[in-house]
């Protein structure tokens, strides 16, 4: 009997890197025997070796001026937090609330993570860089910040001319300037920091700030609601479909500081909009914690796609320092029809944990998340989607791609939940590990909680290493075996990118040839 | 007073005629120190998550209490021809029971083996069971006395199937704790059933049965949960396998209030399979709970998971199938697929199919899929005339079926059929 959902499960299991398109006349079976095997095999070994031993490129500080918090945290930092950001009355009190929830909670342990506890006593909540000389054009910017972006390889002003691209900076939690407000603001587009929409919109925020994540959702999102220093805000008006993509690079600057960002994305009916959030971060010995919250509202046949490029520093070969990236990300198809879409690259950070994930609420609305996670030398990664099915006949696709190298462990964690009144719902996810070396892990813990009899979903998941044909396939062909991986990652990931805007689908592929750098790059 | 602090009274009052000194009541001892640690699990447990069995145990549940009913009534597999052990409430009971003699196999009761088979027994008496974890598997441990003891000597085949009914019969007034403890030596081989029934309105049971393969030891188990209704019940089993030894299992769930099935295979030696079968079916409000774990310790073995699980009514299923690869278990094999079928609208499935991957040069791949049947197929039995609810219980029939198959033991697998073709109402 055929049992009607589709492809169940791979009988071929070798089958992880189907993503790679060689010119179709090119692939034949290669029947040469007489190569020297041996030697591929130690110039692979050596590949491997350097893949893994690859350091962070992005390390380095930027001297500006920083105003600070005490170190610590109480009910007065939140106060002064609040102040400092010149914030009305109603928003000290929802920081307090969350404060107070945050105090009775107990940091989580179930994560399949290993790292030394968190004393949040001696994080830095708050530093702002010092100014505040209204900025009205780039060239306006303090030269070192510049500098940063100029290492970043990120020409701001060639990509804006180019691309299209406004960007909206935050060094440490600060916005620093946000071009192309004029022309935005000309559809009725906000688009600005939080704090500024704070002063500035203060329904919208009231209305949907905390609506999709509330305060007390867990530990991390009650800490940044308490905290939050800066981040950005969007609204888009009914049947507006934003002209751009809507950029934020964020980035963690001085030393000891926490970074609590929140955004928070309103697509009201009809509109469309594609927003991207790109990090890196430099070099630092002590880890540093960043948890940040971003919450979507997507109305009637309204659609977000939020794509992340995430490459905080990720600790040296020793597993010595990097970043604790533990991140509440959650969308709301509120209304029918709505879409969201998650696109994330993960290559940065000690400790990535993290779930974009989405509530379905909306009948005929649309979840997707797209992901490559890449762990390196002694990082860890606990990422994957929550899927939550409410209204009838919603859709949702997860495609995962993880990656593991060095003494790297790896998680994929997601949860589909098909509840009673989700009639008709359906889901397929795809959760392929591949490993790199022997001394790494690769996870998966899918959790599948079906509550409709009338839904369909598939579930499927492999885990292998790069095969030896392959490569033997491109050594043959006159690439080196640095080449060789470089090809066979990006094929392997290629689902995923695809998905990234154009600009960023490029990005990525270099962070991921310096992720892996070595003879990959 | 909780059911751990009447568990705390018996203990202590079950030890005082017992001998402390030897290596088992040693292993009980211990294993009650765990249990007194872990207690009884509750949900936010992530291996009982989705099954709320602490609020299900009365809290005036007897494990000391064994009764034994004067003429218990139960399927004996007639036609089979086995050895039979018949266990009642935990307790062998001989009468029931018939054994017969092959040289190199023995069959007794576990109660009989701690004298006359002392070192094979005090050697693998709780030895597979993580009594520090499994809060059911170190209850038993504290408690069990009695169950069924089956050793095979070197390259001995035993020739015919060993049944085990396991019946109960405890009214819903004690907790029955069995234990079966196999051991087979090298090279050789046996077809085991275990086989769980219930004849009250109500029953409560933790078995455990340990089974130890030797280098290119084979078993093959059965177990049926197929007239256990009204039973809430946790079946463990702990298979441990060195190097060329072969497990099969095919577990059969079709009644029971409330079903948890641990099976825990662990691969010590190269070369060793093991591959597990399962199909449960849930109706009116009952969980069936299937928690199988595939620990690749070594290099070069091969594992399969199939389960298939049909819920109907209000019925819940429970699906956690663990594949762990250790660091140096290269070249693994590991295969896993759960189908689950939804029959009803308040039919529930929660499945969580895990992967833990340590070594690279390995394939491993899972499934898991949740749907209904087809409508083409359903629509081409209606077009010959065949009524839809007919047509629905076929082709529900044909989706457990591939399970059913693996079931060697013509005879069993007959009664199997038989017995799921009456419980989908199949008339013809």
């Amino acid at each position: 009997m055929n049992f009607d959902t589709g492809i169940l499960f791979r009988r071929n299991l070798n089958y992880s890197f189907k993503g790679i398109n060689f010119a179709p006349t090119k692939i034949k079976q290669l029947t040469l025997k007489s190569v020297d095997s041996a030697k591929i095999m130690a110039d692979n070994d050596k590949i491997i070796e350097e893949v893994t031993t690859g350091e962070y490129k992005y390390g380095f500080v930027t001297d500006i001026e920083q105003e600070f918090a005490a170190v610590g945290l109480n009910e007065d930092t939140v106060r002064f937090i609040s102040k400092k950001k010149e914030e009305p009355e109603w928003m000290l009190e929802w920081r307090l609330q969350a404060f107070r929830a945050w105090e009775k909670m107990e940091q989580p342990q179930w994560q399949n993570l290993n790292f030394p506890a968190v004393n949040y006593q001696e994080i830095i909540y708050y530093a702002a860089t010092k100014k505040k000389k209204k900025v009205e054009s780039l060239d306006d910017i303090d030269p070192e910040i510049r500098a940063t972006y100029d290492k970043l390889g990120i020409p701001i002003q060639e990509q804006n001319i180019l691309a299209g691209v406004a960007v909206d900076y935050v060094m440490d939690s600060e916005s620093v300037i946000t071009t192309f407000r004029e022309s935005l603001k000309e559809k009725g587009i906000i688009f600005c920091s939080i704090s500024e929409a704070i002063r500035e919109y203060p329904d919208l925020v009231k209305q949907y700030l905390g609506s999709v994540v509330p305060q007390r959702d867990n530990f991390f999102s009650a800490l940044n609601s308490a905290v939050f220093s800066d981040g950005s805000f969007v609204y888009i008006p009914r049947g507006v479909r934003c002209p751009m993509e809507l950029s934020t690079y964020f980035r963690i600057n001085a030393e000891n500081t926490g970074q609590f960002e929140r955004t928070l994305i309103i697509a009201d009916s009809g509109s469309h909009v594609s927003y991207l959030e790109g990090c890196t971060a430099p070099t630092r010995d002590e880890n540093q914690l960043h948890a940040a919250v971003v919450e979507l509202i997507a109305l009637d046949n309204a659609e977000i796609k939020y794509s992340t490029v995430q490459n905080w520093y990720p600790g040296d070969k020793n597993g010595k320092g990097g970043v604790y990236n533990f991140v509440t990300k959650r969308g709301m198809c509120k209304g029918a029809h709505s879409k969201i879409s998650w696109t994330q690259v993960e290559t940065g950070s000690a400790i990535t944990w993290k779930y974009p994930s989405c509530i379905l609420k909306g009948d005929h609305s649309i979840g997707e998340f797209y992901s490559v996670a890449v762990t390196n030398n002694y990082q860890q990664a606990d990422t994957g989607t929550k899927m939550i099915h409410i209204g009838k006949n919603t859709r949702s696709r997860i495609v995962s791609k993880g990656i593991s190298a060095g003494k790297s462990q790896n998680s994929y964690r997601g949860l589909v939940q098909i509840n009673r009144t989700a009639d008709q719902a359906y889901n397929s996810s795809q959760c392929d590990s591949l490993l790199i070396g022997d001394k790494c892990g690769a996870h998966t813990f899918p959790y599948l909680e079906i509550k409709n009899n009338t839904g369909k979903v598939e579930h499927e998941a492999t885990t292998s290493k790069i095969g030896e044909d392959l490569l033997f396939y491109c050594n043959q062909r006159g690439l080196s075996g640095e080449e060789a991986v470089n090809i066979i990652i990006n094929g392997y990931c290629k689902e995923v990118f695809q998905h990234l805007p154009m600009e960023f689908a490029v990005e990525a592929q270099k962070l991921l040839s310096i992720s892996l750098e070595g003879s990959v790059g | 007073m909780g059911l751990k602090e009447k568990i705390a009274e018996e203990y202590t009052a079950q030890n005082t005629d017992r001998k402390s000194d030897s290596p088992i009541s040693k292993k009980r001892e211990e294993a009650y120190q765990h249990f007194t640690k872990l207690g009884l699990p509750s949900n936010r447990h992530e291996e009982w998550r989705y099954t709320h069995i602490r609020n299900k145990l009365p809290e005036s549940l007897s494990l000391l209490r064994y009764p034994i009913p004067s003429s218990p009534t139960f399927h004996s597999f007639d036609s089979l021809k086995a050895h039979r052990v018949v266990l009642v409430n935990g307790i062998f009971d001989a009468a029931l029971s018939s054994i017969n003699e092959q040289k190199g196999l023995t069959i007794t009761s576990l109660k009989e083996a701690f004298e006359t088979k002392q070192e094979i027994v005090e050697k693998h008496f709780g030895e597979l069971v993580k009594l520090n974890e499994e809060h059911f598997a170190a209850l038993n441990t504290a408690f069990a006395t009695d169950g069924v003891f089956i050793h095979l000597e070197k390259n001995i085949e035993a020739t015919l199937p060993i049944l085990i009914v396991n019946l109960s019969d405890n009214k819903g007034e004690s907790f029955s704790q069995s234990r079966n403890l196999i051991v087979l030596e090298q090279g050789s081989s046996a077809y085991v059933v275990e086989d769980f029934q219930n004849s009250a309105t109500a029953a409560f049971v933790n078995h455990v049965s340990e089974i130890f393969l030797a280098p290119a030891a084979s078993i093959n188990l059965t177990q049926l949960q197929t007239e256990t209704r009204h039973t809430t019940a946790v079946y463990t089993t702990e298979v441990e396998l060195l190097r060329d030894s072969q497990f099969t299992c095919t577990c059969v769930s079709l009644e029971g209030k409330l079903i948890r099935n641990n099976v825990n295979a662990r691969m010590r030696g190269e070369n060793a399979e093991a591959h597990l079968f399962g199909l449960y079916y849930g109706t009116e409000d009952s969980l069936i709970d299937n928690h199988l774990l595939i620990d690749h310790i070594v290099p070069n073995c091969q594992s399969t998971q199939l389960y298939k699980g049909i819920l109907d009514d209000e019925s819940t299923g429970v699906f956690n199938g663990k594949v762990f690869v250790q660091p140096d278990a290269q070249k693994t094999n590991a295969f896993q697929s759960s189908k689950v079928l939804l029959l009803s609208d308040n039919a529930a499935i929660n499945s969580k199919p895990q992967l833990e991957i340590f070594a690279d040069d390995v394939k491993c791949s899972h499934g898991a899929a949740i749907g209904q049947l087809n409508k083409n197929e359903l629509f081409y039995f209606l077009a010959r005339g065949i009524e839809p609810a007919q047509a629905r219980a076929l082709l529900t029939y044909a989706f457990a079926n591939d399970v059913l198959d693996k079931i060697k033991l013509e005879e069993l697998r007959v009664y199997v059929e038989e017995k799921l073709k009456s419980r989908l109402n199949i008339t013809f």
